[in-house]
């Protein structure tokens, strides 16, 4: 099940995949993949990254959390929602 | 018309299946936008700003922009729920948005109105749409039950693409990449239930 997908835009190869068994990596356009929850806590249902620093990258999870990671999804933090 | 799955489509069926199956249904709502509802198998759609770093939820209840001190909804013509949205990072207040029911619509002010953009889709129930990663008045659409359509000015005209799109037709999400060795302006990708897909764009 993938839900939602990134590319980045500046280096095409890498590739974020997002669904229920978490955020995935790929360096090499999708032939090969590593988990990248370092720190995320929950079920992705979308992804998407800042088209120009692209090492940014945003998932929003099934709990209505929105979490950041700014070194292209190796490590996550939870951003406060303003509830 | 090359097509390849991406190598995460067979892992995603031997575990990421699975997993689902064990997500439960119990619905939450989104903090401090009590306008959408979420449950774990509902399709979603985010879009990031880089003109002010701010967020685009699309959902079950509607667009919500999130600009660090929690959503607010964006005013939404007719059936509220979107399956996706998309901004134009040169244009930063051109979004795009889609709808099971209500098609593609556009927004010139930053979400402040819309107007639809339908000419050319044969049917409303679009469930994913891509802007494209150079052109930007080039975006794809996936219409549920029929297949790929693409327009090049802007949603002012769609028309359907030869392309049959992924064997498993229930497409969440598209998106467009500049990877190279594409035959004319970049790939396609599609993430379905089965897996993500990898299309050339050749068309």
């Amino acid at each position: 099940m993938i839900r939602s997908i990134a590319v980045d835009p500046l280096n095409p190869l890498r590739v974020y995949a997002a669904g229920p068994a978490g955020v995935f990596r790929s360096e090499d356009a999708g032939l090969t993949w590593e988990a990248a929850n370092n720190g995320l806590a929950g079920e992705p249902l979308a992804i998407t990254l800042d088209p120009i620093t692209s090492q940014t990258v945003i998932v929003l999870l099934s709990d209505g959390s929105v979490w950041k990671s700014v070194d292209g999804a190796t490590t996550w933090q939870a951003l406060d929602a303003g509830a | 018309m090359r097509r390849k799955t991406i190598g995460i489509a067979a892992f995603s069926l031997l575990g990421l299946l699975a997993l689902n199956a064990c997500a439960g249904l119990s619905a939450t709502r989104v903090a401090g936008f009590p306008a959408i509802q979420l449950e774990a198998t509902d399709s979603v759609a985010l879009a990031f700003n880089p003109a002010d770093g701010s967020l685009l939820l699309a959902g079950p209840g509607g667009i919500a922009r999130w600009q660090g001190r929690g959503w607010e909804s964006l005013p939404v013509p007719g059936d509220p729920a979107m399956s996706a949205v998309v901004v134009n990072p040169d244009q930063p207040a051109m979004i795009y948005a889609s709808g099971p029911g209500l098609g593609v619509i556009r927004s010139d002010d930053g979400g402040a109105s819309w107007r639809e953009v339908n000419v050319g889709l044969p049917g409303l129930e679009i469930t994913a749409l891509a802007l494209h990663s150079f052109r930007r008045e080039t975006l794809y659409a996936w219409l549920k039950g029929d297949g790929i359509y693409r327009t090049e000015d802007g949603g002012a005209n769609w028309e359907r693409m030869p392309d049959q799109g992924p064997p498993d037709a229930d497409v969440r999400s598209l998106i467009h990449s500049n990877l190279v060795g594409s035959m004319n302006t970049g790939w396609l990708a599609a993430a379905t239930p089965s897996g993500a897909y990898l299309s050339m764009d050749c068309f």
